[in-house]
């Protein structure tokens, strides 16, 4: 075993850590913003941690290319669904708040 | 170490499945099948099998979520759903089922190859290196054009439904914010490539057009989604032709095959024949699947009368 899959063990264990804590942050973080955090924390480092650790590890230079498109794609898309789920939050508790004054 | 991966993500379908029956909310159904669907692509990897697992993964999961969260947003049901009980005949029929499933699992001789081997030796003819790609489109093209037939038929159908004759004027709300409009411009570019890519991968890797046209039609329903024109722009001659090109390419082949061979849909010159099919199909299959979402009740028909 060379200290390449060593490494790549090293970081692989890191991203599945990132992962497990995003889940669980996901379950028991008590309002949306913050799960959203934790979410997200997994998506990102959880798999750039994997993605580095596989990179370690492959054989060729396209597939070190595909594992960083993944990643890259992946930080995209959950960073701009955090901020849909986010926004449409914000959304619904101006609206709530603006009801509330109209009542009072 | 793989037996307890496949044990895992067994056990995780039956659990989603029993969850998708027991549970009362509409938009926790919905999202259990999305989940279902993603572990039976997991499974269909696990069985060696990546073309479906890519079309379930985009499909099952995919579009099919959107359409069921299309529809959920259409039907306003009350907050308070009635309590379904599961009919005790339908447990008798499901358990009568697996019981007959199982026996004739059992019973599959352990070396049992189907066609496989005919197929692997049928694929010079075929002039194609991948397996399933020559089946779908060369030997079996019967299958893949009835398939094309009832997409087709679906599309149909539900046009006839929402009284549509074209799909303009279902353009959604642009959003103000600015970051839907940022994914789109980087990501639309990557899904046209991923779908190109996946096409020309079908001659000699998983791929084709099938997981090309589901690709294509995501990014139709992405612009759809944004309040871009996706497929609305398209005249609607234009959108009628690309919608059943596909069914029309093997159309047209059977029918030029009656001229020069004693039977349907063999060709000579196989390699050209299928890459032009694969293209039509893959173009049609996207068509079909963003006009279904774009048709379904959850976006306003339009106010004009359909002529």
């Amino acid at each position: 075993m060379n200290i390449f899959e060593i490494l790549s063990i090293i970081f692989c264990l890191c991203g599945g850590i990132f992962f497990l804590g995003g889940t669980v942050g996901l379950i028991r973080f008590p309002d949306t913003y913050s799960r959203l955090h934790a979410l997200t924390k997994a998506d990102n480092l959880g798999l750039g941690f994997t993605v580095l650790g596989l990179t370690l590890v492959s054989s060729s230079v396209p597939e070190i290319l595909k594992l960083v498109l993944i990643w890259t794609l992946a930080l995209i898309s959950s960073s701009s669904a955090c901020y849909f789920i986010g926004n449409h939050m914000f959304q619904i508790k101006k609206t709530v708040s603006r009801q509330n004054e109209s009542n009072f | 170490m793989n037996l307890i991966f496949d044990l895992f993500i067994a056990i995780c379908l039956i659990a989603v499945s029993v969850r998708i029956i027991l549970v009362r909310e509409h938009f926790q159904t919905i999202v259990l099948f999305i989940t279902f669907g993603l572990f039976l692509a997991l499974a269909w990897t696990r069985l060696q099998s990546p073309d479906i697992a890519i079309a379930e993964a985009a499909v099952g999961a995919g579009l099919t979520g959107v359409l069921l969260m299309d529809s959920l947003g259409a039907i306003k049901t009350s907050r308070k759903p009635a309590r379904n009980r599961i009919p005790l005949k339908l447990v008798f029929l499901t358990i009568a089922l697996i019981i007959a499933l199982s026996y004739s699992a059992v019973h599959i001789p352990y070396d049992f190859s189907g066609l496989s081997q005919a197929a692997h030796d049928a694929m010079p003819a075929s002039g194609l290196e991948y397996p399933v790609t020559a089946v779908l489109l060369d030997f079996r093209g019967y299958d893949t054009w009835l398939e094309l037939g009832v997409l087709l038929a679906a599309v149909t159908g539900v046009l006839a439904l929402r009284r549509r004759t074209n799909l303009t004027g279902s353009l959604l709300p642009a959003p103000a914010e600015p970051v839907g409009r940022w994914i789109i411009k980087i990501l639309l570019p990557f899904m046209v490539l991923i779908g190109g890519y996946l096409l020309w991968l079908g001659a000699y890797a998983p791929g084709g057009a099938f997981q090309a046209g589901v690709v294509l039609a995501g990014a139709g329903v992405m612009l759809w989604q944004a309040g871009h024109p996706s497929i609305a722009v398209l005249p609607g001659i234009w959108w009628r032709i690309l919608l059943c090109s596909g069914f029309s390419a093997f159309l047209i082949l059977a029918v030029l095959s009656l001229f020069y061979a004693d039977q349907m849909l063999t060709h000579p010159q196989s390699k050209a024949w299928i890459l032009g099919i694969e293209y039509a199909a893959t173009i049609s299959i996207a068509i079909c699947l963003v006009s279904l979402i774009q048709a379904s009740p959850g976006s306003k028909p339009d106010s004009t009368i359909p002529n």
